[in-house]
């Protein structure tokens, strides 16, 4: 048995191991990133239905609330906000965009229901009672939906950056991807008071 | 506690990584009905499991109901959905599950209810089954018939839904941990006694054709095709470097070329309720309180 054989064979194991380090890393990396496009996608749907129950919203307390110019100007400034994400071409750059159109989003909900609550007569409204049960549930899901992204997010960016998937990151350009965080400054918990 | 109030509230947890604070699970499910506060009466719980086990197999939803004596600080949404997937309720595929959650000393509930049947069960329809068929009955401190008419209710619901639930392979029986230690058993066994045939076989391509043969039984099942072409070549590797070592040295096999029988004494425990589908929920349901 000759040496030389011996050794082409030692390499031929290594060669062969290496392919599959290669291989299963990369299409690791691929997946997640498919999994953290799918929660993006996900993340948009709930915003989408988000908004349009602004419409929603506007519709329903109309009969009884009067809503100012500007009130209506930023519920318009929210949606063109919002539409803009979706045009945007990469993914970060839609979080990017995301994260600028969500404080213009919340804003418009509060003041919104804060002018709605200040016409009690509302309150006895089934049509308004429900659509704040519908608005509940909306936020709690994009709440969800939000915190999922985020995860995957964390995630990929995990073996993107750790060793040794790092080196296959880095030779096939996978890239960082940026969490749908808040905007710095819009950061402040609101005073919460629990009046049953 | 006013709409506008909570609306802000619940999106505070947008803003934290992990809206986990302070969960604590109650423990591993028991069945379909998990009495962790201790307010449903035996009998009267063992009808409603019987109720949810033939619901699930009529129409594989998965519907659970769960009391705790507290959140622990928890806020009921995040408490469920976290428990809700904690368990995987609802088929994977399918995500057909829905997770009545009852906080005694909160007093508070919720309705989870995961993807697959949100069309059937809206957040309005869940906010309606806690108001006007749970909430009179907890008012008064009876929270079995409060919950058996909740159930009732939201079985009525979803029961036209109809969703498919596909596989992809389909295993014919349940991988329980006992089964998974039969097979791990079984594999070291056969792959010893393979050893010890390749390596008293002088030629090395039958290693090969084993490796070629078991990759195309995993790339059966997972479309990896790769993966045929490289057992093929650990295989023919392998079959070689084994054989090499037995022929050099015949009467002496290194310690890993035998057939000697390793005894496996430990079966392991088994038993209690398999668990559910794996399903997971976006936050869609409602919640109340009384």
């Amino acid at each position: 048995m000759n040496k030389g054989l011996q050794i082409l064979l030692g390499v031929l194991v290594v060669i062969v191991l290496i392919i599959g380090f290669v291989v299963s890393t990369y299409n690791g990396l691929i997946s997640m990133q498919e999994l953290t496009k799918n929660k993006w996608a996900d993340v948009q749907t709930q915003y989408q239905r988000r908004i349009d129950l602004i419409d929603n919203l506007v519709e329903t307390t109309k009969g009884a609330a009067q809503y100012e110019q500007s009130t209506l100007q930023q519920i318009v400034d929210a949606r063109t906000a919002w539409a803009r994400v979706s045009a945007e071409p990469t993914l970060n750059a839609q979080v990017k965009a995301a994260r600028q159109a969500d404080p213009l989003i919340s804003s418009v909900f509060s003041r919104l229901i804060a002018v709605a609550e200040s016409y009690p007569q509302l309150q006895a409204v089934q049509a308004y009672r429900d659509l704040m049960v519908q608005l509940e549930g909306t936020e709690n899901r994009v709440a969800t939906a939000r915190r999922d992204f985020n995860e995957a997010a964390r995630l990929y960016n995990l073996k993107v950056r750790t060793v040794p998937s790092n080196i296959i990151a880095k030779i096939f350009g996978f890239e960082l991807l940026e969490s749908f965080t808040a905007q710095e400054g819009a950061e402040q918990a609101p005073k919460v008071d629990f009046k049953p | 506690m006013r709409v506008l109030d909570k609306i802000l509230f619940l999106s505070v947890f947008v803003f934290s990584a992990s809206a986990v604070f302070g969960y604590i699970s109650p423990g591993s499910s028991q069945g379909f009905v998990n009495d962790f506060a201790g307010v449903i009466p035996d009998d009267a719980q063992a009808n409603m499991e019987s109720n949810l086990q033939a619901f699930e197999k009529k129409t594989s939803h998965e519907i659970v109901v769960v009391t705790v004596s507290s959140l622990g600080g928890d806020a009921i949404e995040a408490y469920a959905n976290t428990l809700f997937r904690e368990w995987g309720v609802g088929k994977k595929s399918a995500d057909n599950g829905a997770l009545f959650l009852i906080a005694i000393e909160d007093r508070k509930m919720r309705i989870e209810v995961g993807y697959g049947l949100e069309g059937a069960l809206t957040d309005l329809e869940t906010q309606y089954i806690q108001r006007e068929t749970a909430l009179p009955f907890f008012q008064k401190g009876d929270f079995s018939q409060g919950i058996l008419r909740a159930t009732e209710k939201i079985m009525e619901a979803v029961e036209t839904e109809i969703v498919p639930v596909r596989s992809k392979a389909r295993l014919p029986f349940k991988l329980s941990g006992q089964f998974i230690e039969a097979i791990l058993f079984l594999a070291i066994f056969f792959f010893s006694w393979l050893m010890s045939i390749l390596a008293r076989t002088k030629s090395w391509w039958l290693g090969g054709v084993i490796g070629g043969v078991i990759g195309a039984i995993i790339a059966f099942f997972t479309a990896a095709w790769f993966w045929i072409f490289m057992s093929a070549i650990i295989g023919l590797i392998f079959d070689y470097f084994v054989s090499k070592n037995y022929h050099t040295n015949p009467a002496h096999p290194a310690w890993w070329a035998g057939g000697a029988w390793h005894g496996w004494d430990r079966w392991g425990g088994g038993g209690g309720f398999g668990g559910f589908g794996g399903g997971s929920s976006g936050g869609g349901g409602s919640s109340s309180g009384w």
